[in-house]
């Protein structure tokens, strides 16, 4: 909005067009931050490899060519090929889709649920709360791999299933961190403000709460989306998570653990695809982090 | 001003208690007092007398899991502490409405200011979105907020504290509620800003039969505005009256004791302020007899083991204090 300055003769009006809104200096900071930027960027790429593979790499990424299986980098295969003669760079562009879906679900589970349940604790407290706690402490009792583990060897093996397994093992941080922020935000005077003339508690939730709380909740999502791509990979490694012949990177990690002396391309390559776009959300997610804290003054 | 014979609101020996870990801490206790259409109430004490409770409480805005409220209260016919939370909601904002202290917090950051006031008009008015808006600038109007209708896009960030202040005078007053409480509506303005903001409360209430219970330990904003005053000390009433008698007729030790402390500019640069010696007693360990004689420079024997009897002197005019007692005898 451009800087109205009003004429006025009460003397209780302070035009501060300087002041720019909180999210406004969040964005500003968040720009000036050199890591978060890379992240941002190698995050760009990553998801322009996911949406742009079948243009950048033309045939079937799971159609084995036995011929040319275990091949070096080379001018036709430029990243070399596993052990089935299939293309690692066309495999990990195609992994890339999985790997950010996974992500999306992931998180879309983690908020789907975590963020109403925490909601709902933090703002009604009393014994809500602390039966959604009890339940959450036994959720977290689990290392969250571990946890995501148990869930997976409940539902089975296969895409849907990782998502939601990593989902579930990452509800109950959202609904920490949710209810957290609820907590303090419900004391708030401006909610007790809207609550004194007569707001419904469903409004005051949404309406009141639920945007004073996105910031920690996007970073948490940045960084979810991390972990989730981590917990997959570990999960395709053991082979219980999304199963061949889908190309997936921590499955190409798993079968390329036989070759690791001989032909280590086989290995490093995934393994840097699933540094590059873990490192990316990390680097984004502090670099929001920093930029939304109020207690940060970077 | 109108005021009828039949209180708008009644309090009857209302009684608040906070559980904490500590034990449980009584903040109000046993407080009475009527509010009649159209008057100004003054609800006079120091800070953590009790005053901003009584109003939390009459609007059932405490944590009802850590808060017991007992006694009554009457509006309208009802008993509001018996209504279900539903219908309480509908009463709050758009019969009864507070203006709260702190003008800098009391809006949502991330609503414009125009929202925030329309919030209550789609709610209690009905209003669709185009009605309440043009309503909400309507009431920024009203509160003298120039170049409402752009104001009223802004974010509370843009305003200043005696705008913020205004911008919640048009929110408690947007659905013509009967009853409002304003709790310190001017502390945290300074002076310059509190005088346009009295004379803004003065000169609305002038247009409706609003009642306003003003909250305050400012008892030049209590001479200016209110007719009627009510002292509290320690979750306890220890005096009422109108406010002309009040300020030249006290009786109670502690009320004396406030007027005493105001400052006068003619005064002396080097006389000391009178202050009253000590502080409120703490709620969990209150001193056995009146609550104020630990304080009081009249104390007597009696005062240190019964609390004194609330001795109504005429209409209006009441003390709970054991040197009235004497005078009047013990009727």
């Amino acid at each position: 909005m451009n800087n109205i300055y009003i004429n006025t003769k009460n003397n209780d009006i302070e035009p501060d067009e300087d002041v720019k809104s909180s999210s406004g200096r969040g964005w500003a900071k968040l720009k000036r931050n050199k890591a978060a930027l890379m992240g941002g960027i190698f995050l760009l790429i990553y998801i322009g490899c996911a949406l742009g593979a079948p243009i950048l790499f033309r045939g079937d990424p799971s159609a084995p060519n036995l011929m040319d299986s275990l091949s070096p980098p080379c001018a036709k295969y430029f990243l070399g090929t596993d052990e089935l003669g299939r293309s690692i760079l066309g495999r990990i562009l195609y992994g890339s889709r999985v790997s950010l879906m996974i992500a999306v679900g992931v998180v879309g589970v983690g908020l789907l649920f975590g963020v109403p349940i925490g909601l709902i604790s933090g703002y009604y407290r009393g014994k809500t709360d602390f039966i959604i706690q009890r339940f959450t402490d036994m959720m977290l009792a689990f290392p969250g791999f571990l946890l995501a583990l148990a869930l997976v060897a409940i539902l089975g093996v296969g895409l849907e299933n990782t998502v939601i397994s990593i989902g579930i093992s990452m509800v109950p941080l959202y609904i920490r961190l949710v209810r957290g922020c609820v907590l303090t935000i419900r004391e708030e005077v401006y909610v007790k403000a809207a609550r004194a003339i007569g707001t419904k508690d469903r409004h005051i939730i949404l309406r009141h709460i639920l945007p004073n709380v996105l910031a920690p909740i996007t970073v948490q999502t940045s960084l979810g989306m991390g972990t989730a791509i981590l917990f997959a990979a570990g999960l395709g490694f053991l082979g219980i998570g999304v199963q061949p012949p889908t190309p997936e990177w921590g499955s190409m990690l798993g079968s390329a653990r036989a070759y690791m002396m001989g032909k280590p391309h086989v290995a490093t390559f995934p393994g840097i695809a699933i540094f590059l776009a873990v490192l990316s959300f990390n680097l984004l997610g502090d670099g929001l982090r920093d930029a939304f804290d109020p207690r940060s003054k970077i | 001003m109108k005021v009828t014979s039949e209180p708008l609101l009644s309090i009857k020996g209302l009684k608040t208690s906070f559980h904490t870990h500590d034990g449980t801490i009584t903040a109000v206790d046993g407080v009475d007092f009527d509010v009649f259409a159209g008057e100004t109430l003054g609800l006079v004490g120091e800070s953590g007398c009790g005053k901003s409770v009584t109003a939390l409480s009459v609007l059932r805005l405490l944590n009802p899991s850590m808060t017991t409220i007992r006694g009554r209260v009457d509006f309208n016919g009802k008993n509001l502490l018996d209504l279900d939370p539903e219908e309480m909601r509908m009463i709050r904002g758009s019969t009864i409405s507070m203006i709260f202290q702190e003008p800098m917090t009391s809006l949502n950051p991330i609503l414009t200011v125009g929202e925030q006031i329309a919030e209550s008009l789609r709610l209690h008015e009905k209003l669709d979105n185009k009605k309440a808006w043009k309503k909400a600038i309507h009431m920024l109007e009203i509160v003298q907020i120039p170049s409402p209708e752009i104001r009223a896009g802004q974010y509370p960030h843009k305003l200043s504290g005696g705008m913020r202040q205004r911008v919640m005078i048009a929110m408690a007053l947007s659905c013509n509620p009967c009853l409002i409480f304003a709790d310190e509506p001017t502390t945290a303005l300074d002076v310059t800003i509190q005088a346009q903001i009295i004379r803004l409360l003065e000169h609305l209430k002038k247009g409706s039969n609003t009642s306003i219970v003003l909250i305050t330990h400012d008892l030049g904003v209590v001479a200016q505005m209110a007719s009627r005053v009510v002292v509290m000390y320690a979750g306890r009433v220890v005096e009422e009256a109108p406010v002309v008698e009040l300020f030249h007729d006290a009786r109670h030790p502690y009320t004396r004791g406030l007027l005493k402390s105001i400052p006068v500019i003619t005064q002396d640069k080097k006389t000391r302020l009178n202050e009253i010696p000590g502080i409120v007693p703490n709620l969990l360990y209150m001193p056995k007899g009146c609550s104020f004689h630990p304080r009081c420079s009249e104390a007597m024997d009696i005062c240190k083991k019964e609390s004194p009897p609330m001795i109504h002197l005429k209409k209006n005019r009441r003390v709970a204090c054991w040197l009235t007692s004497d005078d009047y005898g013990e009727n």
